[in-house]
């Protein structure tokens, strides 16, 4: 039997609609391949800003950092040893209200 | 030339051929199919052609940029952080100065201009890396500092550049710098934690240290200022959970600050608190003690004759003042005699007490993911006088940590514990028994009645400790002993009441006391360090302070305990 005298040309049709198919699958795999990468990288460098950062943050927070800034801006300072009491011994120690000058 | 078919046959073939063939019209709508078909092909490969092109210039580098991203990350490392999170250990970038070859205009020039600014750089050779090809980029120096980059770009030189590059960060400066260790430009390990911890950092997100950053912290601190006003050369300070064995603090003075490790000396690289071996003297009686006890040899209520010295093979011992009565082991170690301790460690013996010291790990080398820990040997005594020595604390070389480790005896009811730089709850913890129950309790009471009466009387107040002074002389490379510069130490547990805590501080060469009116000695030195730092980390830890010298109190009581609930982190 013989083909129809327009099958070859719907079968060129068909091969060139499915090559043309392949070919946007393709590049799209490829585009959305692209940008998965761009993201990882952009997460990647994100991770790095955060750590960077979290870096400065505990540099600022650093306990000797913390023990200057605390000395130098609130004239606080760690207790000494002699100046320790039992809580017994509190209304004996410290004034529990400063005295008024006459 | 033969004709390819036969005349006879050609003749009907090419009359059937015209028989068959279409006319110009019929020929037609193929001839239309057929340009179709080549208008479809050609606008197949139009398109193709069409990405190639887009690709080529325009897609490219956007790939290329996200494929080039992953190298600038370098091998991955996890974070560090103490028991409470606290970051010890990041990750940051740094800059390593380029040279982009197409755009150096003058290559001599340029490199000699860039070592007259960067100490060690070979202008000639750095010639050669910018000519050698016409493209291409040139890693003039890694490693530099931000003030170097920024000075050899303030050159104006063209074609010079700076690209990021992954670095380790330590954000607290010196803070346990010797624990932390620290790696090279390519973040291969060196040191410490970075090495020792390596195959774990390598595969977590984040790891985590049993340190306690406020712990380490007032240890450092008061660890310098007490070693700086003693004038000592080195100094070492060990604050650990005795019944978990978790490593709460391990500092070394002078500190290392990891990010410019190659700006520290010798000494300051060295981690003195766990590489160090020292003959620590006197803070090792309480143990020679406690073997006695343990042992049988030696009763609690006991009173020893030291009045009239003690003979040892040809040497003769006695201590300064004598004594002018027979002492117990109270006063014993509040006087800090080494007769009653050379007496106590004759009966105890030779061979029982080198099973005691290696139960108490005086000959292991403590695997605790830092490579700096020393290897401890205990040479069987071949004379008796090294049996005598070794019960005052001589021929016995000893690490900080190793001293704080033997103490955590003190803690767990004669149980020495496994020690370790990651958090670990107690339950968990490896007990190696060494004493009795009632030996270690005998022994911490009397270390806490002692130490306000006795040679440790600067530490009584604060936290209630219960522990040992030392002052040891050193012995020098050419085998004397140097009596100018000692080795002082403290080792105590507290609270006294119910010890859970162990802290040994270790100084090298003290030429005065850390305090006024105080001298180079244990008790001068390296106790008003330990007491100072109890009193500071004491709320990190949930103790009380207390105002007036610890009592002679059952050391096991309740009473003034860590408050329930809370950690030491």
């Amino acid at each position: 039997m013989k083909a129809p005298r327009w099958f070859p040309l719907a079968a060129l049709v068909v091969i060139a609609v499915l090559a043309v198919g392949l070919y946007k699958s393709k590049t799209d795999a490829m585009r959305a391949r692209d940008r998965i990468e761009t993201l990882t990288a952009e997460i990647a460098q994100g991770e790095r800003d955060v750590a960077a950062l979290r870096a400065e943050a505990q540099m600022r927070e650093s306990p000797a950092r913390l023990e200057q800034e605390a000395a130098a801006r609130l004239r606080l300072e760690p207790g000494a040893q002699a100046r320790a009491r039992d809580l017994t011994e509190i209304d004996q120690t410290v004034p529990l209200r400063p005295e008024v000058a006459p | 030339m033969k004709p390819f078919l036969d005349p006879a046959l050609a003749a009907p073939l090419q009359s059937v051929a015209e028989a068959t063939s279409p006319t110009a019209a019929e020929a037609a709508p193929a001839r239309q199919r057929i340009r179709i078909a080549a208008l479809l092909v050609a606008l197949v490969f139009f398109g193709l052609g069409a990405r190639a092109v887009q690709l080529a210039f325009v897609g490219a580098p956007a790939v290329a940029e996200a494929r080039g991203a992953p190298a600038a990350q370098g091998p991955h490392r996890a974070l560090v952080e103490d028991r409470n999170g606290v970051l010890l250990i990041g990750a940051g970038e740094g800059q390593v100065l380029i040279a982009r070859r197409e755009l150096v205009w003058d290559a001599p020039e340029t490199a000699r201009a860039l070592a007259e600014v960067i100490p060690g750089l070979d202008a000639a050779a750095l010639t050669r890396r910018l000519t050698e090809r016409p493209t291409g980029v040139v890693y003039v120096r890694r490693g530099l500092s931000q003030a170097q980059i920024n000075t050899a770009l303030d050159l104006g030189l063209a074609g010079l550049d700076v690209e990021p590059e992954p670095r380790r960060l330590y954000p607290n400066g010196t803070l346990a710098g010797q624990t932390l260790g620290y790696t090279d430009i390519d973040l291969l390990p060196l040191a410490g934690v970075e090495s020792g911890m390596d195959r774990l950092i390598q595969t977590q997100a984040s790891t985590r240290l049993s340190l306690d950053i406020r712990v380490q912290h007032a240890m450092e601190a008061e660890l310098a200022a007490g070693a700086t006003a003693a004038g000592a050369q080195s100094g070492a300070g060990v604050v650990l959970d005795g019944q978990s064995g978790e490593i709460l603090a391990l500092a070394s003075w002078p500190f290392l600050d990891p990010n410019r490790p190659g700006e520290a000396g010798e000494d300051n690289r060295r981690h003195h608190a766990v590489g160090a071996r020292y003959e620590l003297g006197s803070s090792v009686k309480p143990l020679t003690f406690a073997m006695a006890l343990d042992a049988g040899v030696l009763r609690a209520d006991e009173r020893l004759d030291t009045t009239r010295g003690v003979h040892v093979a040809d040497l003769f011992f006695e201590d300064e003042p004598p004594s002018t009565t027979p002492i117990g082991i109270d006063t014993a170690l509040a006087r800090s005699s080494n007769v009653a301790a050379i007496m106590t460690a004759l009966r105890v013996g030779g061979p029982l007490q080198t099973t005691y010291l290696q139960r108490l790990g005086f000959d292991e080398r403590f695997e605790i993911g830092l490579p700096e820990a020393a290897a401890h040997r205990l040479v069987p005594p071949g004379l008796v006088t090294d049996v005598a020595a070794r019960g005052y604390g001589y021929a016995l070389l000893i690490s900080p940590l190793a001293l704080a480790s033997a103490y955590t005896v003190f803690v767990n009811d004669g149980a020495r514990v496994g020690l370790t730089l990651r958090p670990r709850p107690a339950e968990e913890a490896p007990l190696t028994p060494v004493f009795s129950a009632a030996a270690a309790r005998t022994v911490t009471a009397a270390m806490a009645r002692a130490l306000p009466e006795g040679t440790g009387w600067r530490a009584a107040q604060g936290v209630r400790l219960a522990g040992k002074t030392g002052t040891a002389r050193r012995q020098t490379q050419a085998g004397v002993y140097d009596t100018q510069r000692p080795v002082v130490s403290f080792a105590a547990v507290f609270p006294a009441e119910a010890p859970r805590y162990v802290m040994a501080v270790v100084v090298d060469g003290p030429v005065r006391g850390a305090e006024e009116g105080a001298g180079a000695t244990g008790g001068g030195v390296a106790a008003p360090i330990a007491a100072r730092t109890a009193m500071r980390i004491a709320p990190f830890l949930g103790l009380r302070l207390a105002s007036t010298p610890s009592p002679a109190r059952d050391p096991h009581a309740a009473q003034n305990a860590p408050e329930q609930g809370r950690s030491p982190g």
